[in-house]
């Protein structure tokens, strides 16, 4: 095959690529993959509503819970109390709560207002332009990333098993991933899906 | 020097091939043990559904083009999303697409909550509540991967093979976009 028509049929394969692959990828294409549970979660440096600066690995050593919340999905509304009340419960045992607001349009003064009205007492980080939600590929308010004292993903997904957003269910997820790494066990189980709201992306 | 057509004709066939296995996000739907289609409601009256009732509801849908939204009430960009459905409903009632509208709100607010909020609303589709709202059923039913957000919506060819999952809000020139070249 001499040079000319394998030059031609490199323009057929540009072709196809540019016009078919695109149309038939998937949704989030911006996203990246979920990491795999016992890899590292990707660091950030996010700030706060106050504007102090937060990273993953300033955390080391401890427990850090991560959710991906949402002052007006309902989902993770419901999940709030919840997860404030787990919060308090473990705060003399090295669980760290940052809640992580990565939709557009919220602004920081309207997070403020919800997290105060709310009692949403720990940190909540806005994710500007969604970053740290592609970097993870997350996709619905509320989604939980649970990250052990090594910095690796331990639990991902769903709060609990509710299938009504104000509902309770009756597998907490959450909490038993947080007794599972206190007692120096893997969670199990180490993910599952929820529904809830899709992260408003820029 | 003789053009070697046949070898370009498999090579694009070949990659055609490979690009479906590659990019497609699942089988198309699940042909379903029962074959009976569900009953679907009148145009803007919702009616429960099972995990089951959804696959048979997308196997008895092939032949068109197939459009599955999942939504709900509690879900503002799901509601806000709403007319454009609606426009896409009524524009294409004539043609071989299929469109199905699959509730979260839980079927014991039909007849207090969803059915009074598709009059109020003037939906034109009938909705279908899911009464078995486990995200590894559903998925397994519609034959792609739910990531349980909302909304969500999935567009099948006419052999029933998956070709977008879309996720968050869609408007009617974005699903037109992805529909019109498959009917």
């Amino acid at each position: 095959m001499d040079m000319k028509r394998v030059s031609k049929y490199m323009w057929l394969v540009f072709l196809f690529c540019a016009t078919v692959v695109p149309f038939y990828g998937c949704a989030s294409e911006n996203a990246a993959a979920a990491p795999k549970i016992g890899n590292p979660l990707p660091d950030f440096e996010l700030k706060d509503l106050n504007g102090t600066v937060h990273t993953l690995k300033q955390y080391a050593g401890k427990i850090v819970v991560l959710e991906m919340c949402s002052m007006e999905c309902p989902w993770s509304k419901g999940a709030d109390p919840h997860l404030v009340a787990l919060s308090k419960k473990h705060a003399d045992d090295g669980v760290v709560f940052l809640g992580i607001d990565s939709h557009f349009g919220h602004t920081v003064e309207a997070i403020k207002d919800y997290a105060e009205k709310n009692g949403k007492s720990y940190p909540i980080l806005k994710d500007v332009d969604n970053k740290f939600a592609d970097a993870v590929g997350a996709k619905t308010t509320p989604e939980v990333y649970v990250v052990d004292k090594e910095g690796k993903l331990a639990y991902h997904g769903a709060f609990d098993n509710r299938q009504q957003e104000t509902q309770e269910g009756d597998k907490a997820y959450v909490a038993d991933a947080i007794a599972a790494l206190l007692a120096g066990n893997a969670p199990d189980p180490s993910e599952a899906k929820s529904w809830g709201c899709s992260i408003k992306r820029k | 020097m003789k053009p070697c057509y046949s070898r370009v004709v498999g090579c694009v066939c070949l990659l055609a091939a490979s690009a479906a296995m590659i990019t497609g996000c699942g089988d198309g739907p699940a042909s379903g043990e029962k074959t009976a289609p569900a009953a679907a409601p009148p145009p803007g009256e919702a009616a429960p559904v099972t995990a089951d009732g959804l696959a048979s509801l997308l196997a008895a849908s092939k032949g068109k083009v197939t459009v599955v939204n999942f939504w709900a009430i509690w879900c503002p960009p799901c509601v806000a999303e709403l007319p454009e459905l609606a426009k896409f409903y009524s524009e294409h009632s004539g043609d071989s697409v299929a469109f199905h509208a699959i509730s979260l709100d839980g079927v014991e607010g039909i007849e207090t909550v969803i059915t009074p909020f598709l009059k109020a609303k003037t939906v034109p589709f009938p909705v279908h509540v899911l009464a078995d709202r486990d995200i590894e059923a559903v998925s397994k039913a519609v034959n792609a991967e739910i990531s349980g957000a909302l909304p969500a919506t999935l567009i099948y060819n006419r052999q029933g093979d998956l070709v977008k999952s879309w996720e968050g809000g869609i408007t009617l020139e974005e699903l037109n976009q992805i529909v019109k070249p498959l009917l």
